[in-house]
């Protein structure tokens, strides 16, 4: 996307505050513009009057300096409100549609664009976006104003010194546009050895352990010099750049002093001139900030550009759609608790089939286990299954119905999902056993809680109910998480259930409780288990075992461990064995 | 600012240098405006050529050194603050990389990072900007005042006189606006909480169907932002307009009050213009300098906090070496400790040996001192009373580095450099080959590390983020392998494994290192039923000591939890 159509683009975000906004950057650049314009006509009159000796004229000039004074103040208290205003408003537009194309992205896509990229364009790029609404803009504004404004007055004026002024402001050119080149790659480079030079030193700080204990600590520092060293290069070298840059600031006097030595040379021939050059004087501020900080500002919204691009991209990106389309032939019987058919997924980017040719049917009511290795292809069936990933091929349905038939949304109220690891929201403790489901009333979630097992430690919490979770639950244990997420389940109430299982042993009091609580939640609902405990397996009505995205075996435990050769045998004898308890918090 | 100097030594030149350049640049300023009112008389009263020729040489002359000292300035001040920096930065890791365990324990590493990264910022600030501005502005305003005040005492004080109270209004306005502010940011803050969840979560916020539940809180957190950013938005404003009165108030003073004194003839026409451009000089630091003045104080704060890494406590150097090898490996006699600042002490009169070759596990609840045992043989901390020897000599006469050479540890967290497997596992020994790398990841049961795209030279993310725990876990049981050292302690290092793997590892180093001493510490009782000694802790004692079978026919603590967890087990079948 080039950086034009970007700017419209953005310009068009600022939505219903785009006349706000608009009214203030304008206000804002023609203030500044005509405070210069009024003074240079004040000044002009001021000076014919001092020369003439003509009091009323004095009066009058000066009279108009404080109406300037005054109407600059006003017109930047009214366009400075209409643009700071304006400015928030836009902002909150442009976050609002970036969060929005984020939350209803397509999982698959935010995958590829990785969680980090994602969260770093919702974060920094909004907010260097509204720092270009709020200044960035508002610069260019002024800039363009005061320096078409100030060129057009000063050749208006008298064209020969204008030119005179023009020409000599314009030299600043000559060393800011060289200079954008290596400014920009300078900032780059330096950017990176910094990050190279910090990460290396959360390194060090992280694995302080391990730095004295592996007697690393010079291996460390030797690294860390290299690193220090080319980061100071890196900033040697910027900072020679920008040293020359600044120069521009104090160049501008030169265009000063031109302009007087052609004013003496003018006002020698006629004495009339020198009103005019005391206007001149005074307009030829914005020619010469147009020159020397134009090269500045363009770069400033370049880089503003830059992250607007970003979040327009992200906001292009394919979202999720209502309704998966694809067509499946024969309908399943309708018995089947869940049918799945000639199931396959890739990914979009890829040739290879992460899984392929499953299919199977679950009775309702009844449990089956899914084993076997990871990256065997597990937890993309439960993508597949929740509607997360579109089949490539294949049919899923739930009783009778398919997930062609239904609206995502409606297809998702099939499934009560439980992670493996439980995933809760800086909300209250309620709100998160709601989990987005209209409201049962207390009592309804309190018994839900019950049988959960998570009541009590709830009621335990400063707040009970309301007491409000940290950042990923920080303030609960794991076990305490996973009640929660088996609560959420519960009421949730769907005729199908999927269980991820945790892998990571918890304290054993925690353990058992969940274990319960799992158990409750199971009761009479179909379920799908990613299973890691024999026992959890052992009870299965069916167990499937997936290896390289393809159902190798099936059956019961019994009839899987009576195959001699059998994969899920070998898994079971290598040790699948009853998951240890640990001592942990165990008092006696 | 004087330990920075100190720090700098011959470097501190390079900044006189720049406060020289600025200087002249500040004397130039003041000389422009008067050549400029001289010329400017001189073309009012018809002497306009003559005022060419003054115009030409003495401005170009001016120019030319406020540019070449400029320049020069900015050059010397940026490679005084780079260098300046570079010395700290190197320092500070110095310090760091042979910090204390108790030193870094109380440290979070996104601390430490941020003073190297903002608080260095800030620094940067101060010692390239910040303190040259200072200095610039404060002499500009001098000489200006003092030159105004030698042509026109009336104009100057009449000039800058209502300056003071635009000043306190402006004070006054800006206020109110720190809280509104932190407000909205507090808000904004609010809504990147609900950001951040609605990526992590995206899995389960889509299966769930919360989607609108979760933008709802997200519109929620910004309307709030929103609000509070319009109420500091027409402050704002207010700001902005009181910036443009104190701007343009002493040119309309000066040119009103001069204009009037010019009619009388008691000023030169040049000389009220020379006036104009020097006005500013005055009244803006006046504006200026407050903010100044707190941007230097937080830049010495943020100094200080640099400064401060240079201060890290760091551990002892010298000491003796032990002998390679003893029949006693390890001897803990009376030991007892306690972590500064905790009044419970963590270990009580603790004895324990543990010969040559021997594989002993230390087991017990969390908090009940197995970690810190491990953290006195490596002279992370040393003991209040008693005595820790290793190999026969005392750890606190031991020299660090050769104490460490002799021990291998590998504990649960696993940490794991952001470079290659291969990187990593070297870390361990720093020459080892490629086949001892191959042979250690091998006993370490990495066999995932053949599967990945480039086998072990795969990178394995920042801390080892794009691994599991248990493969890191299995990469830092191989980098303590190719270690070769003869004792191994192991702080619960198979915890993320399933137990299939967790045996297969351990029978592994058992068969190809049945000299090594191993202490391991685990929660799974499992894990370490056949070690030749167990000791049970409890509230910073050793409660029992045996192997696992004498230890279930004493049928005490450990017999219990033995038979607790069997209970359990079968209750779940």
């Amino acid at each position: 996307m080039d950086s034009w159509r970007a700017l419209r683009r953005l310009l068009s975000c600022t939505g219903d505050a785009a006349r706000q906004y608009t009214a203030g950057i304008v206000g804002l650049g023609l203030t500044n513009y005509a405070l210069n314009g009024m003074f240079a006509i004040s000044l002009s009159a001021f000076t014919r009057a001092l020369m003439s000796g003509n009091r009323p004229m004095l009066n009058w000039s000066v009279m108009l300096f404080v109406v300037a004074g005054l109407a600059a103040s006003l017109g930047v208290l009214f366009a400075g409100r209409a643009l700071v205003i304006g400015a928030v408003r836009s902002e909150r537009h442009v976050r609002s549609a970036a969060f929005a194309a984020v939350n209803r992205l397509s999982l698959t896509a935010l995958e590829r664009l990785g969680p980090g990229e994602v969260l770093s364009r919702l974060t920094n790029d909004t907010a260097v976006v509204g720092q270009m609404y709020k200044q960035t803009l508002q610069d260019v504004a002024n800039t363009l104003c005061a320096g078409f404004g100030s060129i057009i007055t000063v050749l208006a004026i008298d064209w020969r010194a204008g030119l005179v002024i023009i020409g000599l402001s314009s030299l600043t050119l000559l060393v800011t546009l060289p200079l954008l080149a290596p400014l920009r790659r300078q900032s780059t480079a330096m950017q990176e050895a910094k990050a190279a030079f910090l990460g290396d030193v959360g390194q060090m700080a992280r694995g302080s352990a391990i730095i004295r204990s592996f007697n690393l600590a010079t291996w460390m520092t030797d690294r860390l010099r290299r690193r220090s060293r080319d980061r100071l290069r890196a900033g040697l070298a910027a900072e020679t750049t920008q040293a020359a840059r600044a120069t521009v600031d104090v160049l501008t006097d030169t265009t000063l002093i031109g302009l007087m030595a052609y004013g003496a040379y003018r006002s020698a021939l006629d004495p009339s001139f020198v009103p005019r050059l005391v206007a001149l004087i005074q307009m030829s501020n914005g020619v010469t900030t147009f020159f020397s900080q134009l090269s500045r500002i363009l770069a400033d919204l370049q880089v503003s550009l830059a992250a607007g691009i970003r979040i327009l991209e992200l906001m292009g990106l394919p979202a999720e759609p209502d309704h998966l389309t694809g067509s499946w032939a024969e309908p399943a019987s309708a018995r089947c608790g869940l049918g799945v058919s000639d199931l396959a997924f890739t990914y979009p980017s890829s040739d290879n089939s992460v899984v392929s040719d499953i299919g199977f049917t679950v009775r309702k009511g009844s449990t089956v286990a899914f084993v076997g290795p990871s990256g065997g292809g597990k937890t993309t069936l439960f993508k597949l299954l929740l509607g997360l990933y579109a089949p490539a091929r294949g049919t899923i349905t739930v009783e009778s119905d398919s997930i062609y038939d239904q609206a995502l949304t409606e297809w998702r109220g099939n499934f009560a999902y439980v992670p493996q690891n439980a995933f809760v929201f800086s909300d209250t403790v309620y709100g998160n056993i709601l989990g987005g489901m209209p409201d049962p009333g207390r009592q309804e979630v309190e018994r839900t809680a019950r049988a959960a097992n998570a009541h009590d430690f709830i009621m335990q919490l400063p707040d009970g109910y309301q007491t409000v979770l940290e950042e990923s639950g920080r303030n609960l244990s794991g076990g305490e998480k996973q009640r929660i997420a088996i609560a959420r389940a519960i009421l949730q109430n769907a005729p199908v259930l999927l269980l991820d299982e945790a892998t990571s042993a918890l304290d054993t009091e925690n353990e058992q409780q969940v274990q319960e609580a799992i158990e409750r939640l199971m009761k009479g609902r179909t379920t799908l288990v990613i299973a890691h405990r024999l026992s959890t397996i052992q009870r299965a009505d069916t167990i499937y075992y997936l290896e390289d995205g393809r159902l190798i075996e099936q059956g019961t435990h019994e009839e899987l461990m009576d195959s001699p050769d059998g994969k899920y045998r070998a898994l079971v004898e290598a040790g699948l064995r009853p998951q240890a308890v640990q001592v942990q918090d165990i008092s006696c | 600012m004087k330990r920075l100097f100190q720090e700098a030594g011959a470097l501190t030149w390079l900044f006189v240098g720049a406060v020289a350049c600025a200087v002249v640049v500040s004397v130039s300023t003041v000389a422009f405006a008067d050549i400029f009112g001289r010329a400017l008389s001189l073309v009012v009263a018809g002497s306009g050529l003559v005022a060419l020729r003054q115009v030409i040489v003495v401005g170009v002359a001016i120019s030319v050194a406020s540019v070449a000292c400029t320049f020069l300035g900015k050059l010397l001040a940026g490679h005084f603050s780079e260098r300046l920096q570079r010395i700290l930065r190197d320092r500070a890791i110095e310090r760091l990389a042979h910090a204390t365990a108790a030193a870094m324990h109380g440290e979070h590493s996104g601390d430490i990072q941020s003073r190297f990264s903002s608080d260095m910022l800030f620094l940067e600030q101060l010692v390239r900007t910040d303190s040259l501005q200072f200095v610039s502005q404060a002499l500009t305003a001098l000489l200006a005042a003092a030159y105004m005040l030698s042509r026109n005492w009336l104009l100057t004080v009449a000039s800058i006189a209502p300056t003071p109270i635009l000043l306190l209004v402006a004070s006054f306005l800006t206020r109110p606006l720190g809280p509104l502010m932190t407000a909205a940011q507090e808000a904004l803050a609010q809504a990147s909480v609900v950001t951040q969840e609605a990526v992590s979560g995206a899995e389960v916020i889509r299966a769930m169907n919360m989607t609108t539940t979760v933008s709802l809180r997200h519109e929620h957190a910004l309307s709030s932002w929103q609000e509070r950013s319009t109420t500091a938005a027409n402050q704002v404003a207010k700001l902005y307009s009181t910036g443009m009165t104190l701007a343009v108030m002493p040119f309309i003073i000066v040119l009103s009050v001069g204009g009037y004194l010019a009619l009388a003839h008691r000023i030169e026409i040049g000389l009220l213009f020379s006036f104009v451009l020097l006005v500013n000089y005055l009244s803006f630091p006046l504006q200026e300098m407050p903010r100044l003045l707190g941007r230097i104080r937080s830049g010495s704060a943020a100094a200080h906090r640099v400064l401060e890494l240079l201060d890290v406590p760091v551990e002892r150097t010298g000491g003796a070496r032990g002998p390679a090898s003893a029949d006693d490996v390890l001897t803990l006699e009376d030991v007892s400790f306690s972590y500064s600042g905790t009044a419970e002490p963590a270990l009580k009169d603790i004895s324990l040996t543990v010969k040559q070759g021997q594989k002993v596990a230390l087991v017990g609840t969390s908090g009940s001192g197995k970690s810190t045992v491990l953290r006195l043989i490596t002279g992370d901390y040393t003991p209040n009373a008693g005595t820790v020897r290793v190999n026969g000599l005392s750890v606190q006469d031991w020299d660090l580095s050769a104490l460490r050479a002799t021990i291998a540890v590998v504990d649960q967290e696993a940490f794991l450099f952001g470079d290659s497997v291969a990187d990593n596992v070297r870390t361990g020994r720093l020459d080892a080959t490629q086949v001892q790398i191959a042979e250690a990841l091998d006993v370490a049961a990495a066999d995932f590390v053949g599967e990945m795209t480039q086998h072990e030279d795969t990178l394995v993310g920042d801390t080892g983020g794009r691994l599991s725990g248990g493969q890191r876990q299995r990469i830092a049981l191989a980098r303590a392998l190719v270690k070769d050292a003869p004792l191994i302690i192991l702080d619960e290092a198979t915890s993320a494994l399933d137990n299939e793997l967790e045996r297969r590892v351990y029978a592994r180093l058992v068969e190809h290192y049945p000299d090594k001493t191993v202490v391991a510490v685990a929660h799974r009782l499992t894990t370490v039923q056949d070690a030749d000694m167990i000791y049970v802790f409890d509230n910073g004692r050793v409660v029992e000591q045996g192997t696992h079978a004498s230890l279930l026919a004493a049928g005490g603590r450990y017999a219990l939890l033995w038979e607790l967890q069997q209970a359990q087990e079968s209750d779940r079948g």
